[in-house]
């Protein structure tokens, strides 16, 4: 490799620059001139400076603008963009989208319920908690919560686990609080969610939070006769319901740090209890309801469950005492019984839907005590309360009554 | 520059319309002026029509000229203020993209090929500023410091920039040769 001196670099520039300059002197001499005066703009020295003001100007003004840009962004990121999403489910379902300060971005009705709760509300650029305890409140106000129906899912879902587990920990707390003072009492529901496409699919389709979407496709994978439309359409604490009728453990269907706040307990007792008050509330009773609120006004009087027991289609020795009451639609009873697993494809207002949960869930309190002592009693009740049956009609039942005893003690 | 003849400068000389003054000036000046128009603009026409406007300028401006300081830096800021103005006229009116503009500066008019590759890689890799010193001081001779105060910048940073920026050009050179 030749080696260059800076003294040889030079010459080459100066030979190159000397060849390539053109050789108009005379051409130039010959040309008019102009006498200029002081103040001619090429003998000055600073002012002549157009390019690098030019330059700096714009230097400053790229400077600003990035400055501005940047300023914006990271407001945009603090303030404007959603950081964790909140859902929450009563059976009204509203999507809260907060911001890394904790302030709402915007708020979103999922189903009709949800709009009427939200009722023109703006709580956007509110705290989430603010925000919570007006949609508790709204929701209390609106009758989609009471001491019956205390129970709300919460599910949050978003990018950065602490922010989100944080939230989701601090809005449970909030509402916990809350309804504790709305209603005394409360049972939360609290899960962490991981979305995909089948979630937000139930979601869209149902007009439900992706939370309960998300509930119930895992309820779903082990109870796959379940109506997908009807548990949906449920408020959370019948759902909760089903699942203790079902001798499911909602807590194990709960996604990511599932956890319960409250006493489920509580729902199965009130469920006892409650349960011909709860029908009132949701919807208008039918003939047979009035009747057993009559009957409750006996003097013998019989509790909830006495009422339900009587229809209960599959208690064996419910059989006898039942036909007094549904002398009229003995065939309705008989289809109730023979349809017990198509029950989840009925519509959610259905009247039937919540005797038969009744129903369903009053088989496992027999199941799990081995016998029915209220039965019992309500038998001996109805015997003695209870006109004459028909004769071919008692000894109808009778025998299927001692059929199924003979089958149950096998 | 020194005063050539009869004890007088050679702005005196040009402003009396002595014309072996402005030759003699035109063969010691006319090439830096040439390299640093044609660096700036990058066009040989748009660098031949600066360095004409520069001599008539300084032809037109040699009465104004005090023989206190270097008569170089007199003419270098008209030679920066000339090129600076059509600078501006061919930003308004640049249709070419640059590398026409390369391709137009007419190195081919240099023979020798050692010499032309040298001048044409100078100006292909050489940022303007250090380009520009180094045209100064290999075309021009002026020296270092004399450039510093041209450019208006600091010694240190005319040394910097011309080191740098020739030995970058020695090792593009010797890799090609």
């Amino acid at each position: 490799m030749k080696r260059l001196s800076e003294q040889q670099v030079n010459d080459r520039i100066r030979r190159a620059a000397d060849a390539l300059t053109p050789k108009r002197a005379e051409e130039i001499w010959n040309m008019p001139i102009e006498k200029a005066d002081s103040s001619a703009w090429f003998l000055t020295e600073g002012e002549q400076k157009p390019v690098k003001p030019l330059l700096s100007y714009r230097k400053w003004a790229s400077l600003a603008a990035a400055c501005l840009v940047i300023v914006f962004l990271g407001w945009f990121q603090l303030y404007g963009t959603p950081d964790v999403t909140v859902y929450l489910d009563v059976n009204p379902s509203v999507s809260i989208e907060v911001n890394r300060m904790g302030r709402v971005t915007a708020v979103k009705a999922e189903n009709e319920d949800g709009r009427i709760i939200l009722d023109n509300m703006d709580l956007k650029h509110t705290d989430i908690d603010v925000a919570m305890n007006a949609l508790l409140g709204s929701m209390v106000k609106h009758g989609y919560l009471s001491e019956s129906q205390n129970t709300i899912l919460i599910s949050v879902n978003g990018k950065d686990e602490t922010r989100t587990e944080t939230l989701r920990q601090r809005v449970a707390t909030d509402a916990e609080d809350t309804l504790k003072s709305l209603l005394g009492s409360s049972i939360i529901l609290e899960q962490t969610l991981d979305l995909d496409d089948a979630i937000e699919d139930v979601a869209e389709e149902y007009g439900i939070t992706p939370g309960k979407a998300a509930l119930i496709l895992r309820l779903l994978q082990d109870e796959p006769e379940w109506d997908v439309a009807t548990l949906a359409g449920e408020p959370m604490a019948d759902l909760i319901r089903d699942c203790q009728a079902a001798g499911i453990d909602i807590a194990q269907y709960l996604g990511n740090h599932g956890e319960i706040i409250g006493n489920l307990e509580q729902l199965r007792d009130d469920d006892d209890d409650d349960d011909a008050d709860d029908d009132d509330e949701r919807e208008a009773p039918d003939d047979n309801d009035t009747d057993r609120e009559e009957e409750r006004e006996d003097p013998e009087e019989l509790t909830g469950e006495d009422v339900d027991d009587k229809d209960d289609p599959e208690d064996d020795n419910d059989n006898d005492r039942e036909e007094p009451d549904d002398q009229d639609e003995p065939d309705d009873s008989d289809e109730s019984v023979g349809e017990g697993e198509d029950d989840w494809d009925k519509p959610a207002d259905d009247p039937e839907d919540d005797v038969l949960e009744i129903e369903n869930h009053e088989a496992d309190d027999r199941d799990e005590n081995g016998e029915d002592t209220i039965d019992d009693e309500l038998d001996q009740d109805d015997l003695d309360d209870d006109e004459e049956p028909d004769s071919d009609e008692e000894d109808e039942a009778e025998d299927d009554a001692d059929d199924l005893d003979e089958e149950d003690d096998d | 520059m020194s005063c050539p003849r009869d004890g007088r400068c050679w702005s005196a000389l040009l402003a009396a319309g002595d014309k072996e003054a402005f030759l003699t000036l035109y063969e010691k000046c006319s090439s830096v002026i040439f390299a640093y128009a044609l660096r700036m603009l990058r066009s040989r026409t748009d660098a031949e029509d600066a360095m004409q406007d520069v001599f008539l300028k300084i032809r037109g401006a040699a009465h104004l000229y005090k023989p206190q300081g270097k008569p170089l830096a007199w003419i270098f800021t008209i030679t920066r203020n000339v090129c600076l103005m059509m600078y501006r006229q061919q930003a308004h009116t640049a249709s070419l993209p640059e590398e026409e503009h390369v391709e137009d500066l007419g190195l081919d008019r240099i023979k020798d090929v050692e010499d032309r590759l040298t001048l044409e890689k100078a100006f292909a890799i050489l940022p303007q500023d250090t380009c520009r010193i180094i045209m100064l001081h290999a075309v021009g001779g002026i020296k270092h410091r004399e450039i510093a105060n041209l450019l208006k910048m600091p010694l240190s940073t005319v040394l910097s920039k011309y080191n740098r920026g020739l030995k970058k050009l020695r090792a593009e050179l010797e890799g090609m040769l």
